[in-house]
């Protein structure tokens, strides 16, 4: 079986006004040298308006037209034009023109069209601009150090600060040249600046502000000659910090209605309450196009008050992600992060996160850090583990996916036999129909397949039908069974005579409801099935129900069973409601299922069976997702001898799982040189994210990149002498 | 179908990291572009710094393309190598830190 996949797309404008914007799709199949289509061939074609979904204006004279064509047979066309509700549907149509050409069995046709948000890509540039009349092309300038209260210098005598690796926010412990409490003012705003000589005075740069006093130690003591060796110590956090502890008032759950379910609400029996005894329950809002750009944006521009976010990570689709009291916006964030082991750092209120692992570009040198220009270096290497293979956990986009399509097949099983030879023979015939789902990436592989149509015939001693029953079932978007149909029909006389013909004597319709577990994150329940029957009932005019005073009414099927069907009589069908059968399934809160059901029979009006019983087990039926779990596994070779190493991608695609996992695997086989350098001065170039280039002894060892910084210093009788350290890590 | 930007050895460019004084030009810096209908070259504005670009070769001036994106249409479905270098403007503290991003798109 042969396939071709041919797939363009025009990308116009997001936010402004998208007008007489097309896009055209083609994709032929050609049949043999008789022109007749193969078997088992599909033609598929997509066209889609793209758009961003975020801010968009009105879309107007916007059309994608796919066309799916069997070679020598009558095109299949399909057209969607978008609407100003940025909605866009596709039919397809099969035509026999009837000009000798016939479709093989199990040959399709089918379009559909969707909207997507528009691509686009690049890279980011951090540049440290340097005031050239403190840089002086590389040549050090004298720095000294300040604190500041409320803009008033306060004297300090030695202070340690600390720009750690993963954090955002700085902290500085300072201990103050006069053990003065008086020299803390309540309430002040605290700075701590860099002071860099230009040549006639200090430019400053601020290395921590907006800070608050987190803490302070006082001792009162005094010196062998009796004079006071009192000291205050000061602890500050400064406003980054502050900013991360952001939280909502109430939980926040975004969720992404292309790849997730609804998320729960929160039981509100036992919801979190305020002092007044009400719920606070969550609010849940659906993002379409959920992705961590958005969640980065929501959590800390919306959430934690930066100005923007600025980030080398790919981006990639976000099912949920949840804000929570506890853990405020930074900690909602941080699992989607926690793969990359980011760099944080702040600059001018923009919130930058920086992939430590990203590859420096061929062309671009970091600044040497020769050995003549630390005090020492200590750098390690982890023990390794030799792996050739990795199998990476990803998660896959199910039901619903872009590009997803179904082509329908019909599969007749082997036929029924019983009584051969007998004047009792029966045949039953089956004949069911699949709905199989696919890709336009993959149009040949079938992703998932559901039953969505099952007929039985059964015949007779003579070939006559004796019955005929068809099954259709019917799914939402997330595969779930909604319900189905059942037509039953028989032998049914022709009353007042003996004839008789093939009529529909019953016919019940399903309806399946889910609703969310609300004991489990995520996933969903079956919480009601509901039966309804109706059918031929046998009107008896002669036999009155003395209940009621009115003819008796009595289903076909006992009827006939009873004899009770009597030709050349006032006796009439109708067909009329027979039966509901009503269950409700409640799941409680220790793993049973409440199951209480309810029959009610509308021929008499009465309630056949009521019950409610508890049952062990669970209704929950999984994830609410419409991701599905994958695993791949790559490896670094041809040959692999050695167990596998697992990475755990979670609801990552698989690019981005496998992207991760290849890194990973690399680092676990050379993992990074990991260490820190001790600087003689004060060097004001450096911050988190910089590489920088080392050496040792015998030459160059390789790029590392500044993950963390702190600084001891100390007043002396030449200035505050500074001693910064820098963390470092290999890069790729 | 997506595109990438990658440097002379394949390897996809993320982001380029570098310190330069004020009132000067950074090296040049060339990078490669699969080239797409419609897609322009350009560069988000920044107060201080200026994102410079030019086809390698053409031998045309550098031309801010925050202000004016290069069309990459005529060059669709190939790859393109280009030339972008950063301007820095003035600046009154010792260090200023600025992210730019490098962007290619249809909506510049």
């Amino acid at each position: 079986m042969s396939s071709v996949n041919y797939f363009s797309e025009v990308l116009p404008a997001s936010v402004a006004a998208i007008t007489t914007t097309t896009a055209t799709s083609t994709c032929g199949v050609r049949g043999g040298a008789t022109g007749l289509a193969r078997t088992n061939t599909v033609a598929s074609a997509r066209g889609n308006i793209v758009f961003a979904l975020t801010g968009n204006n009105a879309v107007t004279n916007t059309n994608a037209t796919s066309r799916a064509r069997l070679d020598s047979e009558p095109n299949v066309t399909g057209t969607a034009a978008a609407t100003t509700t940025t909605s866009a549907a596709a039919t397809s149509l099969l035509v026999n023109t009837g000009n000798g050409g016939m479709a093989a069995t199990s040959t399709s046709a089918s379009a559909a069209s969707f909207v997507k948000v528009q691509e686009e890509f690049g890279f980011t540039i951090f540049v440290d601009v340097l005031d050239s009349a403190v840089s002086l092309n590389g040549q050090r300038r004298r720095e000294t150090r300040r604190l500041l209260a409320n803009g008033v210098e306060v004297p300090i005598r030695s202070y340690n600060y600390n720009d750690k690796a993963g954090e955002i926010g700085r902290s500085l412990s300072v201990t103050l040249a006069r053990a003065y409490l008086a020299l803390l003012p309540n309430n002040a705003v605290w700075e701590f600046q860099a002071g860099i000589w230009n040549g006639t005075g200090y430019s400053w740069l601020s290395l921590l502000e907006n800070g608050k006093m987190a803490g302070r130690n006082r001792s009162l003591s005094k010196n062998d000659d009796l004079t006071p060796s009192d000291m205050v110590e000061i602890q500050i956090r400064d406003g980054l910090a502050e900013k991360v502890t952001a939280a909502p008032n109430r939980p926040i759950i975004l969720y992404n209605p292309d790849l997730t379910e609804q998320a729960p609400l929160t039981d509100t029996q036992n919801a979190l309450q305020d002092i007044n005894g009400a719920p606070i329950l969550p609010i849940v809002e659906a993002v379409a196009g959920l992705d961590l750009r958005t969640v980065l944006n929501r959590a800390y521009v919306a959430g934690c008050g930066f100005s923007s976010v600025v980030t080398n990570l790919p981006n990639f689709p976000v099912a949920r992600v949840e804000f929570t009291l506890e853990n405020g916006y930074d900690g909602g964030v941080r699992n989607l992060l926690a793969l990359f082991e980011p760099i944080f750092d702040v600059q001018n209120n923009v919130l930058w996160i920086i992939d430590s692992d990203a590859s420096i570009p061929v062309g671009t040198t970091p600044a040497d850090l020769g050995i003549n220009k630390f005090v020492s270096l200590n750098e390690q290497i982890e023990p390794k583990v030799l792996y050739d293979a990795m199998i990476v956990s990803y998660a896959e986009r199910g039901a619903g996916a872009d590009g997803e399509f179904s082509t329908e097949r019909t599969e007749t099983p082997p036929s029924q036999s019983a009584n051969f030879g007998t004047p009792a023979y029966t045949r039953t015939d089956f004949v069911n129909r699949f709905r199989d789902f696919r890709n336009v990436d993959n149009p040949s592989v079938v992703t998932r397949s559901i039953l969505i149509e099952a007929k039985k015939t059964t015949y007779g001693n003579g070939g006559a039908v004796i019955s005929e029953e068809i099954q259709r079932d019917t799914y939402d978007a997330l595969a779930r069974k909604t319900g189905h149909t059942r037509v039953i029909k028989g032998q049914v006389p022709n009353l007042p005579f003996r004839t008789t013909s093939l009529q529909t004597v019953r016919s019940e319709t399903e309806t399946i409801a889910y609703a969310p577990n609300p004991f489990e994150a995520g996933e969903f329940v079956q919480s009601s099935v509901t039966i309804f029957e109706e059918g031929l009932v046998l009107i008896d005019a002669e036999n009155i129900d003395p209940l009621t005073d009115e003819p008796q009414r009595i289903p076909f099927a006992d009827a006939r069973v009873n004899f009770l069907i009597v030709p050349d009589s006032t006796q009439t069908f109708q067909t009329l409601p027979i039966r509901t059968v009503k269950k409700q399934l409640n799941a409680l809160s220790n793993g049973q299922v409440n199951i209480a059901s309810e029959v009610i029979n509308h021929l008499t009006n009465t309630t056949e069976r009521s019950y409610s019983e508890p049952v062990p087990g669970s209704a929950s039926l999984g994830r609410a997702d419409k991701l599905n779990q994958k695993r791949v596994r790559i490896t670094t070779g041809t040959n692999q001898t050695r167990k596998s190493a697992s990475f755990d991608g979670g609801d990552l695609p698989r690019t981005i799982a496998v992207l991760l996992g290849r890194r990973n695997l690399a680092r676990l086989n050379s993992p990074p040189r990991t260490g820190s350098v001790v600087l003689p001065l004060a060097d004001f170039t450096l911050r988190k994210g910089v590489a920088r280039r080392l050496y040792d002894r015998a030459g160059a060892i390789g790029n590392f990149r500044i993950v963390g910084l702190s600084e001891s210093g100390q007043t002396t009788q030449n200035g505050i002498q500074t001693t910064p350290t820098i963390e470092i890590k290999e890069a790729i | 179908m997506s595109g990438v930007i990658t440097d002379a050895n394949g390897q996809e460019i993320t982001d380029n990291s570098f310190q330069m004084s004020d009132n000067s030009e950074s090296p040049v810096f060339t990078i490669y572009v699969r080239a797409l209908t419609n897609y322009k070259l350009t560069a988000t504005t920044d107060s201080i710094t200026t994102v410079l670009a030019r086809k390698t070769g053409s031998g045309a001036a550098f031309q801010n393309i925050a202000a004016n994106p290069i069309d990459l249409t005529p060059f669709a479905n190939t790859v393109v190598a280009y030339d972008y270098k950063v301007s820095a403007a003035d600046v009154s503290v010792p260090r200023n830190s600025r992210a730019v991003r490098f962007r290619c798109t249809p909506n510049p």
